[in-house]
């Protein structure tokens, strides 16, 4: 039993939390049309260097982003999300990441 | 009225009528998966101009009318969506939310409960979800109710290692089992077929208690859970899961989907689950855990004809074994003696259904349904010197129209179906067979408006049984909504059953106990009626929500298993007196704070019977009072996620009989000690794949000596049914979900 209590603090003591951290907030503009576009970019963000929370709201194609300075900086966020196949305010899309989206997530919606 | 506001979203491109006929152009998509629906249907509200979406979900649309016009896209298996088009632009894109979503209602809101219940529908459905089911990693069914209050899971023996549900504190045979909607694991499936249901698989768990939907059948006496698989539309082309518990048990998951040619899309389940080491931690000479080889295979093809017609093609196939008894048992030289003690389950089950539907561009509101199935399910065991086989042969079809009456409040449901069994069994010398053909006809009225605060069901089925002829299914639901978050739900009804002695109950081979039939079974009978209320609300920004409901069921007739009026036997017979279970239960769920999430629930269940010597006993080894705690957390992007359940199971009576010397009574029977359970686990999300650690029974909770007379189980006092609670210390477990878009 002791064996087990001491196996799953080692284990819980390897989450470790970000102190010092400097935590600011962006919005960024960006070309997603769909739940399928939130989840994609939610999803691949979140696990960007510096990124702490994401949310993504379909109707404005508004992105908010906290993020740790010390980590990233909005300028490499922008460029993250170019990579993924969006726009990110005046930064275009990377075209091979945006023809590999699914047909319901380009800017228009329709399969070209 | 407010839903609607917030359903249609208002799209005015240009705010120019126009009077000529346009074209309106746009796509239907399914809002989870994110891809394009074909085959959905696209209707200008209150006229019979519609259109079907192509292959690409795109649709276009000539309307003639003054703008604005409504515009209703619809697809089977998803809500309907209406937008109000004001102006005629260019597209227009529909995104429709699975059926059970409460997306309606949810515009903002970021997350949806793991558990909830449903604050639209008539009928009281618990809906257990993707989130939720993670929490029990392993790794079928019959773990999943794990940390769910109102579904309890308990071991039937300490041998053969299945467990069992219960639900309103009697019997899993009472709650019908359903696979998206079509009656499965009936007969003699029911003991061990929660086990034949691995976790990956599945997508959601619906729970309603009581009387259930007249559509289904009579046999939902206390209640239906319906298992809702993964599906094509919805996952990404492969997902594997890989399990292993320091146990010995180790399993591998494969859910693929592939679009094929012609409409046709394919879906593919595998599931291989072994344990292949002894353990025998409580040092009885019995193995604690079975040894396992299961293989599990599911097949499914989707068709969508782009126009009217949609079908599923499904093939599922099962092979299991599993044996176990005392470490010291080799089959080839100690069965059928007395050397060693051994047994062995060895299922073979073969399953296939077909779905068709046929929907009507102009009138979304009607289509027709048919579903036919047919199933072959083989059990060849032995435990001990009990040989046992057992086969059941089951065809089922059921026909259904939907229609409204005058407007979509009023729909209507009429249907025929027809069920037909033949069990084979052998217990040792004594052989039996049973043919049961039963055709039927049922009707269901429903009423439901947004703008009512009232919600009726109104359902009854005739059908004729081939062995106990006509039997009358009346089932009633109502729902009343005090405001949009205080709703109260009744509902009653009669359901039947006709019982299976020896499968129904197998924990019992394993004991010395003779099985002894007093009289031929009739079938089962019962009333249940229940109310529900819940009440939602805001605390401070975070949803609190409170739910409180009461079930009661009365049995006419039941074929009673009584383990208290003879110590040397079971007996088997029909209900002489009353037999009646009552099932209170309270669920609090609170978002503490933010991805905090609190579940605290007690349940007080009492079920009463009258046995042939001792009137008004509690059902043995059922825990009357029970408490559970859930807290799950999330860290803000989901990238850890934890979760931990406690739960108390209160005392139990033991199935301790009377005799000459000592008469017993419900206050002078044995009880076992209560208990607490403690389980947790943490996932951790990687881009590509999570993994998931976690342990069950981190207290230590063992019940000793599960097994009576362990080290003589061919004398007559050997007995491993009365376990009351878990026979393993804790298990450590581990795995990775891996996904492929």
């Amino acid at each position: 039993m002791k064996n087990y209590i001491i196996k799953l603090i080692c284990i819980l003591s390897l989450i470790s939390f970000g102190v010092n951290a400097q935590i600011t907030k962006a919005v960024i503009k960006t070309s997603g049309v769909c739940e399928t576009c939130k989840e994609t970019l939610e999803h691949n963000l979140k696990f960007e260097k510096g990124i702490k929370t994401v949310n993504f709201d379909v109707d404005s194609k508004l992105l908010s982003v906290q993020f740790d300075q010390k980590k990233t900086n909005i300028n490499a966020i922008r460029v993250a999300i170019t990579k993924i196949g969006y726009d990110a305010d005046s930064l275009a899309a990377d075209p091979k990441a945006y023809n590999k989206l699914k047909n319901c997530c380009k800017k228009d919606g329709h399969s070209h | 009225m407010k839903k609607r506001i917030g359903l249609s979203v208002m799209i005015a491109f240009f705010s120019v009528n126009t009077i000529a006929q346009t074209v309106l152009q746009g796509m239907v998509f399914s809002a989870k998966a994110g891809t394009s629906l074909p085959g959905a249907t696209v209707v200008e509200l209150g006229t019979v101009n519609g259109a079907i979406t192509d292959l690409n979900g795109g649709f276009s649309l000539s309307v003639s009318t003054h703008f604005p016009v409504k515009i209703v896209a619809s697809y089977v298996g998803l809500l309907p969506d209406t937008l109000l088009v004001s102006a005629p632009s260019t597209t227009i894109h529909f995104s429709l939310h699975e059926s059970m979503s409460v997306s309606n209602e949810v515009q903002v809101v970021a997350k949806r409960q793991s558990t909830e219940i449903s604050t639209l529908k008539t009928r009281s459905v618990e809906i257990l979800g993707e989130q939720e089911l993670l929490k029990a990693a392993c790794c079928n069914l019959s773990e999943s109710f794990e940390t769910n209050p109102s579904v309890d899971v308990s071991y039937g023996d300490a041998v053969t290692g299945i467990k069992e549900i219960q639900l309103l504190g009697l019997s899993g045979i009472y709650t019908q089992m359903m696979s998206e909607a079509i009656p499965t694991l009936r007969g003699i499936a029911v003991p061990y077929g929660l086990n034949f249901v691995p976790g990956p698989w599945m997508e959601s768990i619906q729970i309603s208690k009581g009387a259930g939907s007249v559509a289904n059948g009579y046999e939902a006496l206390t209640g239906q859970i319906n298992i809702e698989f993964k599906k094509p539309e919805k996952t990404k082309p492969f997902f594997l899961n890989l399990f292993a518990d320091d146990e010995g048990r180790v399993e591998a998951n494969i859910v693929a989907n592939t679009k094929l040619a012609n409409k046709w899309k394919y879906m593919l389940m595998m599931n291989a689950s072994n344990r292949i080491t002894k353990l025998d931690q409580n040092q009885d000479g019995f193995l604690d855990q079975p040894l396992l080889q299961l293989y599990n295979l599911y097949n499914r093809f989707i068709y969508h004809s782009g126009k009217n017609l949609e079908g599923q093609i499904g093939v599922k196939t099962l092979y299991e074994n599993r044996s176990g008894g005392q470490s010291k048992f080799i089959k080839s030289v100690d069965k059928g003696t007395t050397h060693a003690y051994g047994f062995e389950v060895i299922t073979k089950r073969a399953e296939i259904y077909t779905k068709t539907g046929l929907v009507f561009p102009a009138t979304p509101w009607k289509s027709i349904g048919l579903q036919l199935s047919g199933t072959v399910h083989d059990q060849q065991s032995f435990y001990g010197l009990r040989n046992y086989n057992a086969k059941q042969q089951s065809f089922y079809s059921n026909y259904s129209y939907i229609n409204i009456i005058g407007t979509t409040d009023h729909k209507y449901k009429i249907g025929a179906d027809y069920k037909w069994d033949y069990y084979n069994e052998s217990l040792n010398d004594s052989a039996f067979t049973r043919l049961e053909s039963v055709p039927g006809v049922y009707a269901e009225y429903t009423y439901s408006c947004d703008d009512s605060k009232f919600g009726i069901i109104a359902g009854a089925r005739a059908d004729y049984h081939n062995i106990y002829g006509w039997w009358f299914t009346p089932r009633l639901h109502v729902k009343y909504n005090f405001t949009d978050n205080l709703i109260v739900r009744v509902s009653g009804g009669r359901g039947y059953r006709n019982p299976n002695v020896y499968a129904d109950n197998m924990g019992v081979f394993v004991s010395s106990k003779k099985l002894i039939v007093l009289e031929s079974p009739k079938p089962e009978d019962a009333w249940n009626g229940g109310a529900n209320i819940t009440g939602k609300t805001s605390l401070q920004g975070h949803e609190a929500s409170l739910s409180v409901d009461y079930y009661y069921t009365s049995f006419n007739n039941q074929l009673i298993m009584d383990q208290y009026s003879q110590s040397d036997a079971v007996l088997y017979y029909n209900l002489k007196g009353s037999s009646t279970a009552s099932s209170l239960q309270t669920t609090l769920s609170y978002e503490v704070v933010d991805r905090l999430n609190l579940r605290l629930s007690y349940k007080i269940d009492d079920v009463n019977t009258d046995y042939l010597t001792v009137k008004s006993m509690q059902k043995p080894l059922l825990a009357n009072n029970k408490a559970l705690m859930n807290l799950s957390y999330a860290t803000a992007n989901e990238i850890w996620t934890f979760d931990a359940t406690l739960q108390w199971e209160g005392s139990k009576n033991l199935p301790v009989a009377a005799n000459a010397s000592t008469p017993i009574n419900e206050n002078s029977i044995k009880k076992s000690p209560d208990y607490f359970l403690l389980q947790a686990q943490v996932t951790k999300q990687f881009k590509k794949w999570e993994a998931y650690l976690g342990g069950e029974n981190l207290l230590n909770v063992m019940q000793h000596d599960p097994i009576i007379s362990a080290n003589n189980p061919f004398s007559s006092t050997f007995d491993a049914t009365r376990i009351y609670g878990p026979i393993m210390g804790p298990k450590i477990y581990i795995g990775i979900r891996l996904t492929i878009k």
